[in-house]
């Protein structure tokens, strides 16, 4: 976060005392007092009804302000003390500390600034993390065929949805694990697997990711020739297993809805014709 | 002190509303709050935030400065409320002159009503040479009781004109 500002820690100090000073002032004299006697002194003189005061909207007016006035400057004398003792310069103020600010603040515009600086921390922060996840995929892969080296280069595909940053779960940490589902990322499977790992479904309401082994990718028509020889290929320089695919359709269940579809070897879907174990899929 | 009547009222004008009466114990419990108010809260706040730790300069984030807004906004309320003071004060006054007036008409048409009652009492006696000599079997004289009813007229005469001149 760009924390451009300033603290003047001499100032705020030497504004401590005067604040503190208002603050007893307010929470001991109960100035409220005086228009209580006014009030009093209204009800006595018994107004005919034709021209009757309407003074206790007034009276309500000032004593709703009065307590306003009160609890702001109990909340500004103690926001004072906080900055004084907590922050030494504004680099060290965190987005921590800016969510408690907005709160003290929240009753003046300043609160509503705050609170998108906090925002913008945060989507900034979910950007980068994006990106380094973006960062540790390979974006080609390396193959020798006796001496003959052969660079392809693994396509990747943009984020489908990009959440709003008041709705991305603090758990953004998720996406530094490499899965990314919280916000949306397709990470392309690059079709490699780890061998005689068993086929693992997990479907979470409408989320699904699938893992895939390497037979079935075998055994996978939706593969072209080239792809399946170079799988066999030992010179293949296999990355680590990646198989984080997103399917965000409740409905795109394996076996019968993608049975019949003429997949291309672009497609980023992989079908088991032989699963029928649907009840992995809730 | 609404429905005054010549009974009540006696010869002093105040016992009827004083709006001024009034208007000064008003504005004393005003100037009371406003000028603890402003010397000890409002001129040292403005005072910090021109000048202190509550000044733009002192503490700002990314161009905001909330500690400068806040005080401000205490500002702000402070005004409204002496705002709204202000407006009661005027409030009070019209509405206590406009019952004066009620009061003072009342009263008037009081003494008026009671004084027409008087002076009919003494054309009566005056008039019916029956009724003289009644009063002189009960053993009374006719002209003392003029006397008395015309010096009832002559004091609620002169009750009325300070009752106008309210």
């Amino acid at each position: 976060m760009n924390k451009e500002g300033h603290i003047d820690l001499e100032k705020i100090s030497g504004s401590i005392e005067p604040l503190s000073s208002m603050e007893n002032i307010i929470n001991v004299v109960d100035l409220s007092d005086n228009f209580l006697d006014i009030e009093k002194s209204l009800r006595q003189i018994n107004f005919e009804h034709a021209n009757c005061l309407p003074y206790k909207e007034s009276m309500e007016l000032i004593f709703s302000d009065l307590e306003s006035v009160k609890r702001k400057i109990n909340l500004l004398a103690d926001a004072l003390r906080k900055t004084k003792a907590n922050y030494t310069d504004i680099s060290s103020f965190s987005e921590r500390d800016l969510k408690e600010f907005t709160k003290i603040y929240k009753e003046t515009p300043a609160g509503e600034d705050l609170s998108k600086l906090v925002g913008e921390a945060l989507k900034g922060k979910i950007k980068s993390v994006v990106s380094e996840v973006k960062a540790e995929l390979p974006t080609e892969m390396t193959t020798s065929d006796n001496g003959n080296v052969t660079t392809i280069p693994i396509p990747e595909t943009t984020p489908t949805t990009e959440e709003p940053f008041n709705t991305v779960p603090i758990g953004i940490a998720i996406g530094a694990t490499g899965i990314a589902g919280s916000i949306g990322a397709v990470i392309v499977d690059d079709m490699y697997s780890k061998k005689n790992k068993k086929n693992k479904r997990i479907s979470h309401n409408d989320v699904y990711i699938e893992e895939y082994t390497g037979d079935d990718i075998l055994d996978d028509s939706s593969y072209s020739a080239t792809q399946r020889d170079l799988y066999n290929d030992p010179g293949i320089v296999q990355g680590p297993y990646r198989a984080a695919r997103m399917e965000r359709e409740a409905d795109r269940y394996y076996g019968n809805q993608l049975q019949g579809m003429n997949l291309s070897e672009d497609d980023n879907i992989y079908v088991d014709a032989d699963d029928d174990d649907d009840d992995n899929y809730n | 002190m609404a429905n005054v009547d010549w009974i009540t009222w006696k010869t002093d004008p105040n016992e009827i509303i004083n709006p001024d009466q009034i208007e000064e114990e008003i504005n004393e419990y005003f100037n009371h709050y406003d000028s603890y108010m402003s010397s000890m809260i409002y001129e040292p706040l403005k005072e910090e935030m021109n000048q202190g730790g509550l000044s733009k300069d002192a503490f700002q984030i990314s161009g905001i400065s909330p500690a400068y807004e806040m005080a401000a906004s205490i500002l702000k309320e402070i005004e409204e409320i002496k705002t709204t003071m202000e407006s009661l004060q005027k409030e009070i006054k019209e509405s206590s002159q406009e019952q004066k007036e009620i009061e003072k008409q009342q009263l008037i048409d009081a003494i008026e009503d009671k004084l027409s009652k008087e002076k009919l009492f003494l054309k009566t006696i005056e008039s019916r040479q029956g009724i003289q000599d009644q009063i002189k079997k009960l053993g009374e004289d006719p002209q003392d009781i003029i006397g008395i009813i015309n010096d009832r007229i002559y004091k609620l005469t002169e009750r009325l004109e300070v009752a106008k001149s309210l």
